[in-house]
């Protein structure tokens, strides 16, 4: 009797807690259980009642229009839309993926594998207020100049970034060479240009020009005019 | 027998009544968007159309589609019939993406360093967060997660965060609904490469314009 009495002793201290546990645990889950379906259930109500009034608001306008003229209305709108649309040649450039497309309408006609900007950026030392971003510009730009064997003006960031002292004379400041063969100027000082780090295209590596391989670019080049609409995004 | 007949013919017109009243909602709803996205595309920046019937999200400049996102899946929650165009006001994530900056070296008289030493940690798309809220104004917001995809576990994990986000914003429209403010939640689960593009892609003060169902 009295083993018999102490094992179930044994056994009940170790089993209560569990048991206590468990408890608390399923009181939990049905509490939250309730809490979530009436809140849930609040939430829809007060979503399908302002939502039926909106409809039916909107329905009573409608019955006063005349179809003729939302059709009418509709056509104008997509006549204004697309007219925005480039009728010719046009550049798309995916700064994530570093790929610049040449298109026409909805077709690509090339694709090319391009560096863009670093998105990294430098203070000037001596100025701590001058400071410069190396992002790719984004969104609708035209394509301004066309250069053969373009020379590269270097800027006062250029200088700075290497730890060279900006020159005074302006002559000092040409390169040549370093842009490729050609050129198309999107404005503000950026351009799309070759490259002679060839084994870095495709990584963001720019001080925000668009950097094209040789061959890539004289396609191009070519295929682009003094307002070809470029897309950088 | 003519009531029945009578009966038949006024059911038929009522029904064809409002047969061509939804035509009419459809065409308006639809002359709506192109209103919005005639007014977004007369900028030359990038706007966003998010389509919730089709699950894309176009990112468009002109009118020119410029990148298409897929979106795995979505709810939304809310008062209101987005029938406007809404514009980006802040971008919130966790894990902020930093730029790095260059370090120049000591100023050196005619001592070039190569031009290459900037190609390590430039700033790219993978730095970039897949769990992030767009606060857009008028009340909207976006929430974009990651979907995870593989096995039943992360199956069972996609489950419990759609579960929790549709409860903490049914609680936040409740609390929006009581203090007499807008509150719109749209929530999209993207692959994590996507909802990455797509935070990389977004234009600074975008126009978003929403498709949804009636």
């Amino acid at each position: 009797m009295n083993d018999y009495n102490s094992i179930n002793n044994i056994d009940n201290n170790t089993e209560y807690p569990k048991r206590g546990l468990m408890r608390w645990i399923v009181y939990a889950l049905s509490i939250f259980l309730v809490v979530f379906s009436v809140i849930n259930a609040m939430a829809y109500f007060i979503q399908k009642n302002s939502n039926v009034a909106v409809f039916k608001k909107e329905e009573a306008g409608n019955a006063k229009k005349a179809a003729n003229d939302i059709t009418k209305k509709n056509k104008k709108i997509y006549k204004s839309l697309s007219s925005l649309f480039p009728k010719d040649n046009y550049i798309v450039i995916d700064t994530a993926k570093n790929i610049l497309y040449l298109k026409n309408s909805d077709k690509v006609l090339y694709q090319a594998v391009v560096s863009t900007g670093s998105g990294r950026f430098l203070i000037d030392p001596n100025k701590q207020e001058r400071k410069w971003v190396f992002d790719s510009p984004r969104g609708e730009f035209k394509v301004k100049s066309k250069i053969v064997e373009p020379v590269w003006v270097k800027p006062d960031w250029a200088f700075i970034e290497e730890g060279t002292n900006i020159p005074k004379n302006y002559n000092d400041r040409f390169e040549e060479g370093v842009l490729g063969d050609y050129a198309l100027g999107i404005g503000n000082g950026y351009f799309i240009h070759g490259t002679l780090y060839t084994r870095l295209l495709g990584k963001p590596v720019t001080h925000g020009c668009i950097r094209v391989g040789d061959n890539d670019l004289k396609i191009v080049y070519k295929a682009a005019r003094i307002g070809t609409k470029v897309y950088i995004f | 027998m003519t009531v029945p007949f009578l009966f038949v013919f006024i059911w038929c017109s009522n029904a064809l009544s409002d047969d061509s009243n939804i035509q009419d909602i459809k065409i308006k709803r639809e002359t709506r968007l192109l209103e919005l996205e005639a007014k977004a595309a007369a900028q030359p920046v990038g706007y966003v159309v998010l389509d919730l019937i089709k699950k894309k999200i176009y990112l468009k400049i002109r009118g020119v589609t410029l990148k298409e996102f897929d979106i795995v899946d979505s709810d939304t929650i809310g008062i209101g019939q987005l029938n406007e165009s809404y514009s980006l006001v802040n971008v919130k994530a966790i894990f902020a993406p930093k730029r790095k900056e260059i370090k120049p070296p000591a100023q050196k008289k005619e001592e070039k360093t190569s031009s290459t030493t900037q190609e390590a940690d430039s700033y790219s798309v993978e730095d970039m967060p897949s769990n992030y809220t767009l606060i857009l104004d008028k009340g909207l917001s976006i929430s974009v997660s990651q979907h995870f995809k593989g096995n039943f576990l992360l199956s069972a994990l996609n489950y419990a965060n759609k579960k929790m986000s549709r409860l903490w914003n049914s609680s936040k429209l409740l609390w929006s609904y009581l203090k007499k403010t807008p509150f719109i939640k749209v929530v999209a689960a993207m692959s994590k490469d996507d909802a990455r593009a797509f935070y990389w892609a977004l234009p600074e003060k975008a126009e978003f314009i929403i498709i949804r169902q009636p």
